[in-house]
């Protein structure tokens, strides 16, 4: 599964491994003797916006209530958020606010963690709810919905 | 509860197991042995339905917060706290928290310090009065009809106000934005978050084992364990972060070990100090009850009086309820026979 991953993620489009790896290097999961150069990072671009189908786009987000948002809803108070907003800066911090995530990237972090978030295992999340996560979490920022 | 045994058995404990029962979950231990405990952490069965009691909510409830100046305070709260405690004045989980997880689910290690090893008390001094902490922090809640929660709380003061510096709260007398203070809020109203996990944010990357040996409820164990603890953890490095959730007769000291999940040396590091703490404390006749998967086998292995008998009889169990070991070998220290290392 790892390997199958990194393999995806590593010739995967241009211009996403780049935007990945980058990301990676930021993250220091990648070491100094990394695949990109500052030229490749530099030229990562935004990816074009996906627009969704109102399907994916209910079932994503009832997958991210239920697996993310205890640690990633937004305010400090959640540990995933301050965790993002401490390495990316404010605007960062709460995942659906965010306007550059990708699929690989979301479905890289769950499969592996980072700091004190576990990996999720297929048994908890499965491959295609996590295709549907990853292709929610990378079609925001989504509004928040006000309080009841 | 029910659950399912290994050889796919379904079994119905306590009163459940009469068929059409009127008082299943209501009355815990059934007639004859009482099994329930077998399936607490351990790897005899799944369990696939437990009863919860729900409690109504309170007429009244009302989150407090007490601090308490020095770090040997930690004595005399608890002995203030255990009468209090034992007469049921402070119902629920009540907490002792030491001042940097206060610290930690709000702000971080570099905002304060960039040295290497434990913090320094200077450092710690100024968190306690940017954050309006103490050195101890006491958590617990008032709860029912508001004539009665007045009456309880003249007599939790009163007791508490005998440590000098103690200062009190109330939710009026906290920020809106004090991340502590909010979530301790919730929890004891019984709404579960997530925030105490912001303690792992107090370095980058930070993950952790929990240390988590019981103490009885006497100032003379908590000080004991806590110096246990901390003397071990600033030698290698690290900085203390941890509390106390006060139970009825005994106390869960809960140590959290921060390492950087990306550097190996702490890694090895984290995990060399989690192995000697396991040791120090049995050898103190304190345990742990509960644990990461690496130290199953090592914490299982201090519960060994007169020959080990209480693991033996579990592998006895084991080797009865899931003789081929296909359910979570190894959980707990329990091994199926085939995997069983240097024991018949």
């Amino acid at each position: 599964m790892k390997a199958r991953l990194m393999k995806e993620i590593l010739i995967g489009r241009r211009t996403l491994a780049c935007r990945l790896v980058s990301a990676m290097l930021a993250l220091g999961i990648v070491g100094a003797g990394g695949t990109a150069n500052a030229a490749d990072a530099a030229a990562a671009a935004t990816p074009a916006k996906v627009t969704l189908s109102p399907e994916t786009l209910a079932k994503g987000s009832e997958l991210f209530v239920k697996n993310c948002i205890m640690c990633h809803d937004r305010g400090m108070e959640h540990p995933g958020t301050a965790a993002l907003t401490y390495l990316y800066g404010k605007d960062k911090g709460a995942l659906e606010d965010r306007d550059n995530l990708t699929p690989d990237f979301v479905r890289f972090f769950v499969r592996h963690g980072r700091g004190l978030m576990p990996g999720f295992r297929t048994g908890e999340l499965n491959d295609a709810e996590l295709k549907v996560l990853a292709e929610y979490l990378s079609a925001g920022p989504h509004p928040a919905v006000p309080a009841k | 509860m029910e659950v399912m045994l290994a050889d796919g058995t379904l079994v119905q404990t306590g009163m459940g197991a009469m068929p059409g029962s009127q008082t299943n979950h209501l009355y815990k231990y059934g007639f004859g042995p009482s099994v329930d405990g077998l399936f607490t952490q351990s790897n005899f069965g799944v369990v696939t339905k437990v009863g919860m009691w729900l409690m109504p909510e309170p007429p009244g409830y009302r989150p407090y917060m007490i601090t308490f100046e020095k770090e040997s305070d930690l004595h005399a709260i608890t002995e203030v706290l255990r009468p209090l405690k034992v007469n049921m004045l402070i119902p629920a989980v009540a907490m002792t928290v030491e001042m940097l997880w206060e610290a930690a689910v709000q702000v971080t290690r570099r905002d304060y310090y960039t040295g290497k090893g434990p913090i320094p008390d200077s450092v710690r001094k100024k968190m306690r009065s940017d954050l309006k902490i103490g050195a101890w922090n006491f958590y617990g809640a008032l709860y029912g009809p508001p004539p009665m929660m007045d009456n309880t709380w003249e007599v939790i003061r009163d007791a508490f106000a005998s440590i000098p510096g103690a200062k009190f709260y109330f939710d009026e007398d906290r920020a809106k934005d004090d991340v502590a203070w909010q979530y301790r809020k919730k929890l004891g109203a019984g709404i579960p978050n997530m925030t105490e996990y912001n303690v792992m944010n107090w370095i980058p990357n930070g993950a952790h084992i929990d240390f988590s040996p019981i103490s009885p409820v006497t100032g003379v164990d908590a000080t004991k364990q806590y110096e246990l603890i901390r003397d071990r953890c600033n030698k290698a490095g690290f900085d203390y972060c941890g509390e106390f959730a006060v139970g009825w007769r005994d106390m869960h000291h809960i140590f959290c070990l921060t390492f950087d999940r990306n550097d190996a040396k702490e890694k090895a590091r984290a995990n060399k100090l989690f192995g000697d703490l396991v040791d120090a404390a049995a050898a103190a006749g304190y345990g742990e009850y509960r644990t990461h998967l690496d130290f199953m086998d090592r914490i299982a292995g201090t519960y060994n009086w007169n020959d080990s008998a209480l693991l033996r009889m579990h592998e006895k169990v084991k080797d009865a309820v899931d003789p081929s070991g296909i359910l979570s070998p190894g959980k707990m220290g329990i091994w199926p026979k085939s995997m069983r290392k240097g024991r018949a």
